[in-house]
């Protein structure tokens, strides 16, 4: 019975390249409370103007009955042709707000105004989109639990322009966080550091002896960034070592002591996000995963997000 | 989603606009109300914009209370209950001021929005000028633009843009508003009958008169009927419209005596006028026949006092010819008729008698004695006014000695009185006097405003004679029609006394036809527009059939066929068609350089251009610099503002090299 229901509402796919575009079979609209208001207004002046046959009295009643005619195409027609592009949403752990990131435009170029976007629950935003221009959206959802989070179904409704009658639609767009688990301070028993010799000669990737600088390409790690060369305004420039030993250490969720699965996350997240600021190399084993030892942005990610989905099916 | 806007604090644009329009809608109410409810609402406002001007805080619940009560008292001590509107628009400006005072987020705006469009309906009440009906218009269009303000999510809503688009929507409306205009069924009678303040009912004819009741005789251009003469046109002083003859009088009424309209006739003995008479609607079988009428044409009655009437009232415009003689002849006074001519009332004071006793005294004849009554009105100090104070139980000794102040049928009561105390019989006739030639059109054209009473006393051998003890105080109103203008309280009537003057008088006359010509269609299509119109208008456009609830029906199917079209429309309207005006003042500044003898590529970016502009023109540098990074922060930068893009437009358009 419910998914028949559900089958019935009206709701925008996102198409191609996550981008959802409103047509009109897909809007809502009634009246708000202000709306039936001027409507017993609009019905108050009319049994006047008939009672009083006062001709001046019903071309201003005639004239606002033609004006909430047109504010019902108005306010529809200001949600209609909007396109929402979903972009991204931002990594956090677990009790932090994650902010979802939308692009909202017209390429028709018709300006739409006070166009309310929210998550169901969630506070929602007010943004109005003029025209010729790619509106920045970002929706704040406070994640609860580590993993992938779906935000729901979106609404955009709108009131504009006179807020007689509100138009919405819904918007099922593919839209998900990836929420880190909640950090927790705690032993990591036996982790072993490692101080592995390469076999292959120094290939300048250590941690050992500084050698030089040179330019920061994305990803690299923070720990390595010359803050003292960016302050003399020389640019963002990434310290690089040489020698080709560098401490590596193995975050293994198997010999951890805490019994808890979600407590031994929470660890390894901690130990993550603490490591990724020093000169060490770090590995994680998670069950059949294995991460090498690195240290730089992307492994980072890489180790969160892997620490983040585990025991949940891809 | 609940509404985050509804919460939200008012902004000051917000707050002043919506007082600023109340105060622009309640203005013309100011000469309906009584004084203390102008002045309370005047304290209402005065009181939020000294001591909150802020627009989020506003008046406390204790002062809010307080000012209701003394409202509340206002109203009650004010209010005439037997007035509808009036008491109804005490309220709503005295609720409208409130609301200012109290308003402080944006829910309390729609409240105000919706009262002010309250307050311009029943501004319609009083006034139905086509200037009033643009001044009203003019107003809702800025209510609803605020309404647009409202539901923007700025504090500093755009307000030409607004206007633009609240414009847009009125004249939007216009379609739906004519048909529904045209369409909608008209009712003859009143849903429910609600005081109109009849007191104060227009400058009328009814067929009785109370004397000293209609103390707010107002101003009434509406037009009674025009008169096209065949052959002679006769002078202001003889065009008396002949209506009703009252014979009894108890004391405050004069009313008819006679129920019925046998068929007379009367003989001429002067010259015949000729004439055809085309009659708006007045709901009464009266026709007013110039002064004094042959015969009644066919399916007209007139009994032997002259009233001519039709068996139906006129329910639509109506043209009959009429044949009057300023004189006739033949007429005999039945002992019914004598006996009916002196019938006084009880409350007749010692004073009026003794008054009556001297006239009697003076004059030797019964002529003698009218000229001796006329004298008395043209020496004593009366006044002829159309706002005379009221008068209570012994009208006409109260008017005769105290007061003094009335017009027509204050006049023509008395004098009336006074002849049959003088044992002459006298009747009181009402119709109507004068009217205007329109220069345009040729024809007389007689206004409710030339609504008239006088009095015919029988004259042993001339038989009844007409006198017209107004004329004994104020000639002019006989010759002159009374000059449109407002009439303070007991203030003198000034009569149009038409004197030629130059050009500029001559086209000042030309613009008042013009003004009255355009009243007249004002009247005729919009204030005037009946079931009766109605149908007429249908007739013309060949939709006769519709009538009943086919016009209903086919009013609400018109309005939902034209709201369908606008759905049509607005769907495949594209919108506006300047999308990128950056990019066109960016062209604009591009094409100015390239005028200037700088020879850059399409392709080249803004910065390369910037650099390159710089070193051909260095004089400019500054100038190019600032447009360019204008241009760079709008295009790519984080928000585009309206605002700035119109900063960058006028650098543009002031860049010269």
């Amino acid at each position: 019975m419910k998914t028949w229901l559900s089958q019935l509402l009206r709701v925008v796919h996102a198409g191609d390249r996550s981008e959802a575009v409103i047509t009109g079979r897909k809007i809502y609209i009634l009246p708000t409370r202000y709306g039936m208001v001027f409507g017993v207004l609009l019905l108050t002046l009319l049994i006047a103007s008939i009672n009083y046959a006062n001709n001046p009295a019903f071309i201003l009643t005639f004239l606002l009955t033609g004006a909430f005619i047109q504010t019902i195409f108005y306010t529809w027609r200001n949600l209609l042709g909007l396109h929402l592009r979903w972009r991204h949403a931002d990594s956090v752990c677990a009790g932090e707000t994650s902010h979802f990131h939308f692009q909202l435009f017209d390429p028709g170029g018709r300006a739409h105004y006070s166009i309310q976007m929210g998550f169901p629950g969630q506070e929602s935003m007010m943004v109005d989109c003029s025209d010729q221009q790619y509106k920045q959206v970002a929706l704040a959802m406070t994640a609860e639990r580590r993993g992938r989070l779906h935000p729901g179904r979106l609404t955009l409704e709108s009131r504009f322009p006179l807020g007689l009658l509100r138009a919405w639609c819904y918007l099922d767009i593919p839209a998900e966080a990836i929420i880190w688990p909640r950090p927790m301070e705690g032993a990591l028993t036996q982790t072993r550091t490692a101080n592995n010799s390469s076999l292959d000669g120094d290939r300048g990737t250590g941690t050992d002896d500084f050698v030089g600088y040179r330019g920061y390409h994305p990803g690299d790690s923070l720990a390595q960034v010359s803050w003292k060369a960016l302050a003399a305004e020389k640019g963002l420039l990434v310290k690089q070592f040489g020698g080709d030993r560098v401490d590596q250490l193995w975050l293994d969720f198997s010999i951890l002591e805490e019994p808890d699965t979600e407590r031994r996350l929470g660890i390894l997240t901690h130990a993550v996000l603490k490591l990724s600021t020093q000169p060490v190399h770090y590995g994680l084993r998670l069950g059949d995963l294995e991460i090498q030892p690195d240290n730089n942005e992307r492994h980072r990610r890489d180790c969160l997000t892997a620490l983040a989905l585990y025991g949940e099916a891809e | 989603m609940k509404d985050v806007l509804i919460r939200r604090p008012l902004s000051a644009p917000l707050l002043y606009g919506g007082g600023l329009l109340m105060v622009l809608a309640a203005l013309p109410h100011t000469w309906n109300l009584a004084p203390s409810i102008s002045a309370a609402f005047a304290l209402f406002v005065a009181l939020r914009f000294v001591f909150w001007p802020q627009s989020n805080k506003s008046a406390p619940g204790w002062l809010m209370l307080l000012l209701l009560a003394i409202s509340i008292g206002l109203v009650l001590y004010q209010a005439d209950f037997t007035e509808g509107r009036q008491f109804g628009v005490t309220l709503l400006v005295l609720m409208a001021g409130m609301k200012l005072l109290e308003m402080k987020t944006r829910r309390d705006l729609y409240v105000l929005v919706f009262l002010g469009y309250f307050v311009l309906v029943t501004l319609f009440l009083f006034y139905q000028s086509p200037a009033l009906t643009g001044y009203v218009l003019a107003i809702s269009t800025g209510f609803t633009a605020l309404l647009m303000g409202n539901n923007l999510a700025a504090d500093k809503p755009p307000a030409g843009l607004l206007l633009r688009k609240a414009l847009m929507m009125m004249l939007g409306s216009v379609p739906v508003t004519i048909l529904l205009f045209v369409l909608f069924p008209r009712l003859d009678a009143p849903l429910w009958s609600l005081n109109l303040g009849s007191g104060a009912g227009t400058t009328g004819m009814s067929d009785s008169i109370r004397m000293g009741s209609i103390s707010d005789l107002s101003q009434s251009r509406e037009v009674a009927f025009r008169v096209r003469f065949s052959n002679i046109i006769p002078p202001p002083s003889q065009r008396y419209w002949r209506g009703m003859v009252l014979w009894h009088n108890d004391g405050r009424n004069w009313t008819r005596g006679r129920a019925h309209l046998p068929k007379t006739t009367f003989r001429a003995a002067a010259a015949v006028v000729e004439y055809e008479v085309t009659m708006e609607t007045t709901n009464q079988p009266w026709l007013f026949p110039l002064d004094h009428v042959l015969a009644p044409g066919s399916g007209m009655l007139m009994n032997s006092d002259g009233e001519m009437g039709l068996a139906q009232p006129v329910k639509r415009r109506f043209t009959w010819k009429g044949r009057s003689a300023p004189v006739v002849e033949g007429e005999r006074l039945s002992s019914r008729e004598w006996q009916l001519g002196l019938q006084l009332p009880d409350n007749i004071s010692r004073r009026t008698q003794q008054l009556a006793s001297a006239l009697r005294r003076q004059g030797h004849t019964d002529e003698g004695v009218v000229q001796a009554a006329l004298r008395y009105f043209n020496q004593q100090p009366f006044v002829y006014t159309l706002q005379p104070p009221l008068l209570g139980e012994q009208p006409v000794d109260q008017f005769l000695f105290e007061t003094r102040k009335g017009f027509c049928e204050h006049y023509a009561t008395s004098f009336v009185t006074l002849m049959r105390l003088a044992d002459i019989p006298a009747r009181v006739v009402v119709g109507y006097q004068g009217g205007q030639l329109n220069p345009l059109g040729g024809h007389l054209v007689v206004r409710q405003s030339d609504a008239h009473a006088w009095a015919e006393v029988w004259l042993e051998g001339k038989g009844w004679s007409r006198v017209d003890p107004t004329a004994a105080v104020a000639p002019e109103r006989i010759e002159h029609p009374i000059a449109a203008q407002d009439y303070a309280d007991g203030s003198p009537i000034r009569f149009d006394l038409g004197q030629a003057g130059g050009l500029l008088s001559d086209m000042l006359s030309n613009m008042r036809w013009l003004r009255d010509n355009l009243q007249l269609k004002w009247h005729y299509w919009v204030v005037g527009f009946n079931s009766q119109r109605q149908q007429n208008l249908l007739q013309k456009l060949g939709l006769s059939s519709l009538n009943g609830y086919r016009l209903g029906l086919s009013a609400a199917l018109g309005a939902i066929a034209l709201a369908g079209l606008m759905f049509f429309f607005l769907s495949f309207w594209p919108g506006r068609a300047d999308h990128d005006p950056l990019g066109k003042y960016y062209r604009r500044f591009r094409h100015k350089l390239r005028k200037g003898g700088l020879k850059v590529s399409p392709a080249t970016g803004p910065e390369d251009l910037a650099r390159l502009a710089m070193l051909a023109f260095p004089k400019k540098a500054g100038d190019i610099r600032d447009i360019i990074q204008l241009y760079i922060r709008l295009r790519y930068g984080p928000d585009t503002q309206t605002k700035a893009v119109g900063r960058f437009r006028s650098l543009v358009r002031g860049f010269r090299l």
